[in-house]
């Protein structure tokens, strides 16, 4: 045929064949690669080549000897018209594709004549414009793919691949509506990691999430196919599981992830050993929406840590009035604090070998308009979930040095004595803490000596290293640092090496019964003797009888706290220990000298001139500051500075 | 996948050989012995060829063929008709066999070519022709044609054997069962494989193309295909313009054998720049109303029906055997190899295919013929494309 219509046929035929199916997935490579074969097929050539962005792209029908490029280059540069290869010739053409590519075709049988020339033309632009259609599919699949990508990852969690609480709430939904259904149940198992922070905190963010993706691992293992285990955010997962019968299917559920727990997970090099507690809601109910029963698993979950750490808990109603309970304080609280309800009490600190007055541990109490004295016990808690802690801890700081510096300034305390105040694991981690304390002391004129700062040993190890940089930054200001309730966390002896602490506080639990209990004098012993090589004082709380006090002191343990030395009482009735005590101290004699007791004499000891100073009134000036003098005449000197003058007898 | 490669056999016995023995014995082992017996007459051959009906025990004939083969690539299929000197039939065993110096053999096998019938000829290729290199060499294929467009298989090919190269060879047949079709390799049987083989050769090699069809009234627009299947001509379904131009007998209107049977004679053909290429119509569905090709059918181009008798048949063999001829210059046929469509022989009949080897003898006179006959068939001599259908290929060996 040569009436033109074969040059259309061909075209159409060559556009068809170029044209993929819906099937098909066309890149630009096998675009070029069929568009160069079906370009020599119309025109039956033997070889076919493409040359884009002057690279070969693409060669058919060359041998394996044949050198493609230097046979091609005189035709592309149009210096020559055909290609010998094997002592034949064969006839070439080149067009132009796209803007820039070139297709060359070359056949043994004879020249292409004008209209073969025309078709070649053609199958050019139709080439160029086929993979101008490619270019834009692929963008268009890649941008799709994208797309998809972000939908999916919109669903799922991208650390571990597990649903996220959008996917989860959706299924827990669909979940439901089979369950009324079919009047069968589905359980919500709500659950975080015990101790996940300090692992955070401590091996770092990479670790922490190497921990999350093998627990997302060990959860789906654990549960049957059917279930969906969905990461919900942080530390928190959640498996829920349909086609329940009745409530102990779901505790099964949950006995046997918590089972699965048991088994280390060998992360970063290490084998950790992390326990969860699990909640678990019933339903669906059909008073509620599905959703709410994510919230009452975390409720549950609450109360089974509060059990006991690595146990489960079922929701019931009464955990949801504790809830509102909760809210409630959590209210009250806010209202409290702005109003002044926050009180401090103080406990004493006693020193063991004289039970003399050391020092005073500020302890915070709510006065609930109607609830009463509240204990911490009873609101942080609360004040901890509502984020509260910081400001408590500031008040509680700001309102210890304001009484310590009152009672300074108004009562003849020592300048030894100190008053300790606890620091919750938040404000650890809070950046420029020990400014912020030193601004505490500064507004009161009390030297940061003045203060001692309680810090769990939860609370430190909870803050990970930068429990270290904190305490080391108080410690470099003055401030000492004293390790409270050690005997029931970590108890780790190796890491009081590594902190600056001044003191450790042993719980009543390794100093109840102390006196009786020879396992117990042993640890008791082992750790003086250990804190005393690193030259860290003792301080024994909890000390209720006189058997353990003895004990205690027995042991070359510095210092006790307890009700058989005092109870945490409000600073007005401190005040009137001070009160009675320095009057007992300062009394005038028979010859009318001023009798001062020193200020290491105990407090119960009896004011005689046998132990007094006795001071000639008339060379004293005491100014208003009575308190100082008996540091100045402990020291046996009278009459430097402020305190004017005096004479020791 | 492509399988180890059956080590090349170049033997250097004093001058080039080829013999083909042919047996109707139902037994397939005893069979595959006659037929050996009599191809290899005690001669150590550098390949061996087996073409037998789909009723044998195919594994049965290969293994007692083995036993005489030795070392030689053994290759081989099923057919719908055997080919042998001065003689054609059914339902038999052909062995050819080639040996002598000058002479290397190669062979390779792809299966389950369907997955990607262009990497399997492209595998089976690269295998057969890995290492071989000659002045006169050709790279035959034994297929399975019933496992999708085999112009698939030739782009494959190509791809490896490029333009120096050029291709023969047949897809197997199952005695137009149309079920399934088994290749030979070495001692396997499969099916759904591309065997290669490359002959290489120190005299020359020559191919011949003929068919014989003659084109029925005016062109028609291919307006509807995929694939192998046309689904309108001129805009109408394609079923009923085939069989309101060709008006074959009635029962073909409906029964799906009668309508094999008349198609077999009635292929279409497409119109390419240098002639016609046949596409063998294998049925029609007849709720759809669309015809079922061997080959794929492009959309939108020309298409002509076309008919055949046993003379412009004949004509074409003799068309083909001198052209394969002309191949061999001044040497003389040693053998020659006959890929004959199945179609042709609709139209010789039963009796008219032993006239056709005849043909083919007498135009060779003292060379090995062995042939089968074939659901398509392969000649790749210029240009690219190599795929026929209802179309004579012979390879001319000196």
């Amino acid at each position: 045929m040569s009436d033109g219509s074969w040059v259309a046929q061909q075209l159409v035929r060559y556009l068809s064949e170029l044209t993929p199916s819906p099937d098909q997935r066309p890149t630009r490579t096998s675009t070029l690669k069929v568009g160069a074969e079906r370009a020599a097929e119309a025109l039956e050539a033997e070889f076919a080549a493409l040359v884009w962005q002057d690279k070969l792209v693409v060669d058919v029908g060359f041998g394996p000897k044949d050198r493609p490029s230097a046979l091609l280059a005189p035709i592309l540069a149009g210096s020559a018209e055909a290609m010998e290869i094997a002592g034949l010739t064969f006839h070439a053409a080149a067009v132009t594709v796209g803007e820039v590519g070139r297709l060359v075709v070359a056949r043994s049988a004879e020249p292409f004549n004008q209209e073969e020339m025309q078709l070649l033309r053609g199958l050019g632009r139709i080439l160029g414009l086929s993979l101008r259609s490619v270019d834009a599919l692929v963008a268009e699949r890649s941008l799709r793919r994208e797309s998809e990508r972000r939908a999916k990852e919109s669903l799922r969690d991208p650390l571990t691949g597990l649903p996220n609480r959008t996917l989860f709430l959706d299924r827990l939904e669909t979940a439901a509506a089979k369950a009324q259904r079919r009047s069968t149940s589905i359980a919500v198992l709500f659950m975080d990691l015990d101790g996940f922070k300090l692992v955070n905190d401590t091996l770092g963010h990479a670790t922490g999430d190497e921990l999350l993706q093998a627990v997302a691992t060990r959860l789906a293992e654990a549960t049957r196919s059917g279930d969906t285990v969905a990461r919900l955010g942080g530390d928190e997962f959640a498996v829920l599981v349909d086609d329940l019968q009745d409530r102990q299917q779901a505790e099964l559920v949950a006995a046997h992830l918590l089972a699965a727990f048991q088994a280390g997970f060998s992360v970063a090099g290490r084998d950790l050993h992390v326990s969860t507690s699990i909640g678990i809601a019933l339903g669906p109910s059909p008073d509620e929406p599905p959703g709410l029963m994510l919230r009452d698993a975390d409720l549950a979950m609450y109360r089974a840590k509060e059990t006991r750490s690595g146990g489960y808990r079922v929701f019931s109603e009464d955990m949801r009035q504790e809830l509102v309970e909760r809210i409630e304080l959590e209210k009250d609280l806010r209202v409290g604090i702005d109003d002044g309800q926050l009180t401090v009490v103080y406990q004493p600190v006693i020193e063991l070998a004289d039970h003399r007055l050391g020092g005073l541990e500020a302890l915070v109490r709510w006065r609930h308009p109607t609830r009463g004295l509240l204990t911490p016990a009873e609101f942080l808690p609360t004040a901890d979930d509502a984020g509260l802690m910081g400001t408590i801890d500031n008040w509680v700081l700001e309102e210890a040095c304001r009484q310590l510096a009152a009672w300074r300034s108004d009562f003849w305390v020592s300048r030894d004595m100190v008053v300790a105040v606890n620091l919750s694991g938040d404000q650890l981690s809070r950046v420029g803490l020990a400014h912020s304390i030193q601004a505490h002391l500064d507004r009161h004129g009390l030297p940061a000596t003045a203060l001692y700062l309680e810090i769990s040993e939860t609370a430190i190890f909870g803050a990970g290293s930068r429990a270290d940089t904190s305490i080391k930054n108080l410690t470099d200001l003055g401030m000492q640092v004293a390790l409270d309730d050690f005997g029931i966390g970590y108890s780790s002896l190796s890491r009081l090496r590594e902190l600056p602490v001044g003191a450790l506080k042993l719980d009543r639990s390794l100093v109840a019964g102390v006196d009786q209990d020879p396992r117990l004098q042993a640890v008791f012993k082992g750790i003086v003797n250990l804190t005393r090589d690193l030259a860290i004082d003792i301080v024994a709380e909890g000390v209720e009888t006189p058997g353990e006090d003895a004990f205690i002191r027995s042991t070359g343990c510095a210092h006790a706290q307890g009700y058989l030395y005092g109870r945490p009482m409000p600073a007005e009735a401190l005040e009137a220990h001070f009160r009675v005590a320095q009057e007992g101290r300062i009394s005038i004699d028979e010859d009318g000298y001023l009798l001062l007791a020193p200020h290491d004499m105990p407090m119960d000891a009896p004011l005689t001139p046998r132990f007094g100073q006795r001071l000639r009134v008339g060379d004293v000036d005491f100014g208003d500051r009575l308190g100082e003098v008996g540091a100045v005449v402990g020291e046996e000197t009278v009459g430097a500075g402020t305190h004017g003058r005096g004479q020791v007898d | 996948m492509t399988l180890p490669l059956v080590p090349t056999a170049t033997l250097s016995p004093t001058t080039r050989w080829a013999g083909v023995g042919a047996s109707n014995l139902s037994d397939s082992g005893a069979a595959g012995r006659e037929a050996a017996a009599g191809a290899l007459d005690g001669r150590e051959a550098a390949l061996v060829i087996v073409f037998a009906s789909d009723d044998h025990d195919l594994e049965a004939l290969v293994e007692t063929v083995r036993t005489c083969s030795g070392e030689a690539a053994l290759v081989g299929c099923t057919t719908a008709g055997e080919i042998w000197t001065g003689q054609a039939g059914a339902n038999g065993t052909v062995v050819f066999a080639l040996g002598g110096d000058g002479l290397a053999v190669s062979a390779s096998v792809s299966p389950r070519a369907s997955a990607d019938l262009r990497a399997a000829g492209a595998n089976a290729a690269a295998g057969a022709l890995a290492g071989q290199s000659g002045a006169h060499q050709v790279l035959m294929l034994l297929t399975d044609g019933l496992a999708g467009d085999q112009n698939e298989v030739v782009r494959g090919a190509y791809s490896v054997a490029g333009a120096a190269i050029p291709l023969v060879g047949g897809c197997a047949g199952d005695d137009l069962r149309m079920a399934r079709t088994r290749q030979i390799f070495g001692d396997s049987v499969l099916e759904d494989a591309v065997v290669a083989v490359s002959i290489t050769s120190d005299a020359p090699l020559g191919i011949g193309v003929g068919h014989g069809w003659v084109k029925v009234g005016e062109p028609l627009v291919v307006t509807a295909s995929s694939g192998t299947r046309v689904a309108s001509l001129n805009d109408r379904p394609a079923l009923d313009v085939y069989l309101e131009q060709l008006n074959p007998p009635a029962e073909a209107h409906s029964d799906p054998v009668a309508f094999t049977h008349f198609a077999q004679t009635h292929p279409l053909g497409l119109d390419r720049r240098t002639g016609v290429s046949i596409r063998f119509v294998a049925g029609a569905d007849f709720n759809t109303r669309e015809l079922i090709c061997i080959a794929q059918v492009p959309e939108d181009g020309l298409a002509f029906l076309m008919e055949g008798d046993a003379g412009s048949v004949l004509d074409a063999t003799d068309e083909a055997c001198r052209e394969a001829l002309a191949g061999l210059g001044s040497h003389s046929p040693l053998a020659l190899l006959a890929f004959d469509c199945i179609a042709r022989r609709g139209v010789l009949g039963d009796d008219g295919i032993g006239g056709e080897a005849r043909r083919l003898s007498a135009m060779a006179p003292g060379a090995a013929v062995a042939g089968f006959y074939t659901y398509g068939e392969f000649a790749r001599t210029q240009g690219m494309t190599g795929f026929h259908n209802q179309t004579l290929v012979v390879l001319a060996l000196a």
